[in-house]
């Protein structure tokens, strides 16, 4: 059955529960699945904006970055253009005469003769490409490619939960670590609010200059205050508050 | 306001230099008190409005203990030694 592969790789996609690993490892089954849903890619990899740059940051072989490297450098290539104009790119031969023809160069020096891009899209905006590469020419054909979409799309819905459920699993991390410090240095401020019958503000600016002078983060500074007035212990009277 | 385009310039370098999205900055600066809320931070951060001298003091001690965990020390200047620096 032709499908075969399509269907047990989108039923492995339906599976997917984003929790149970790091964005680039469902990044990374993502990619092995598409690789295993279309039979004459020999490998593949996915281009998606990392810290503001293209690149390909996972692949199911260690070439797809090699390769890729030259569209990024020149900054044209066939994943680039599926990513931007979010159209399918094809190359029947890398020996052929064509557009990009650097990235053509770089495949071809790997032993890879026809490529297939496709964008990987959600509500109409490109979340990435997926990129796959075979070893012969003519690889792809139109159903290859009309596949290549569908699965895309659905892979590109897991990419976005993803980045959707890290974004708000880091968010809740650094607020809970967030809130740590701020209990600290509010406790700072309160003592020397009550140390320097200062208000607030005041108090904050006191951290702030302790910690230009002494070349230590605030909260370091925030975090010694507390400890030496909980050292100190109820002996503490307002002349020996600790100075900031 | 007189020193909104200093303040502004200085958070703006900053933010820059840090790498820090808004929310990561503002969840960074969740961490040293003071209601900022996340619109007010990224109008600051455009130069669509000042920081006052509160905000702009605890958005400078979060970018300036990140950079402190990058080996760097205190490149942005607080309220008043941006007040500090000659004309």
């Amino acid at each position: 059955m032709a499908d075969a592969p399509l269907t047990s790789s989108l039923a492995a996609l339906s599976r997917f529960f984003v929790g149970d690993g790091t964005l680039e490892e469902t990044l990374s089954r993502v990619t092995y699945l598409a690789v295993d849903a279309i039979p004459p890619a020999d490998f593949a990899g996915i281009t998606m904006m990392v810290e503001g740059r293209h690149r390909t940051a996972i692949f199911t072989d260690e070439t797809a970055p090699e390769i890729d490297e030259a569209q990024y450098n020149s900054g044209e290539g066939p994943c680039l253009d599926a990513f931007r104009e979010q159209q399918i790119r094809r190359i029947d031969s890398t020996l052929a005469d064509g557009p990009w023809p650097q990235f053509r160069l770089a495949a071809a020096a790997h032993g890879i003769r026809s490529t297939l891009s496709v964008p990987m899209l959600v509500e109409k905006a490109a979340v990435g490409a997926m990129n796959l590469y075979a070893n012969r020419e003519r690889a792809f054909g139109d159903d290859d490619a009309e596949t290549a979409m569908l699965f895309a799309s659905q892979a590109a819905i897991v990419l976005a939960n993803a980045q959707a459920y890290w974004d708000a699993r880091e968010l809740s991390t650094g607020l809970s670590e967030a809130m740590q410090h701020r209990a600290v240095i509010e406790q700072a401020k309160g003592i020397l609010m009550a140390a320097q019958g200062c208000d607030e503000d005041t108090a904050f600016d006191l951290l702030v200059k302790a910690s230009q002078r002494e070349n230590l983060k605030l909260r370091d500074i925030a975090q010694r205050i507390v400890d030496t007035t909980i050292a100190r212990g109820p002996r503490t009277r307002e002349h020996d508050a600790p100075e900031p | 306001m007189p020193l909104s385009p200093e303040s502004t310039a200085a958070l703006q370098q900053g933010i820059l230099a840090s790498g820090y999205t808004i929310t990561g900055l503002w969840v960074a600066a969740a961490g040293f008190g003071g209601p900022i809320r996340w619109a007010d931070l990224a109008d600051i951060a455009s130069g669509d409005r000042p920081a006052t001298p509160a905000e702009h003091n605890i958005l400078a001690a979060a970018l300036n203990d990140h950079f402190a965990d990058l080996g760097h020390d205190h490149p942005v200047a607080s309220w008043q030694e941006l007040a500090s620096f000659p004309a």
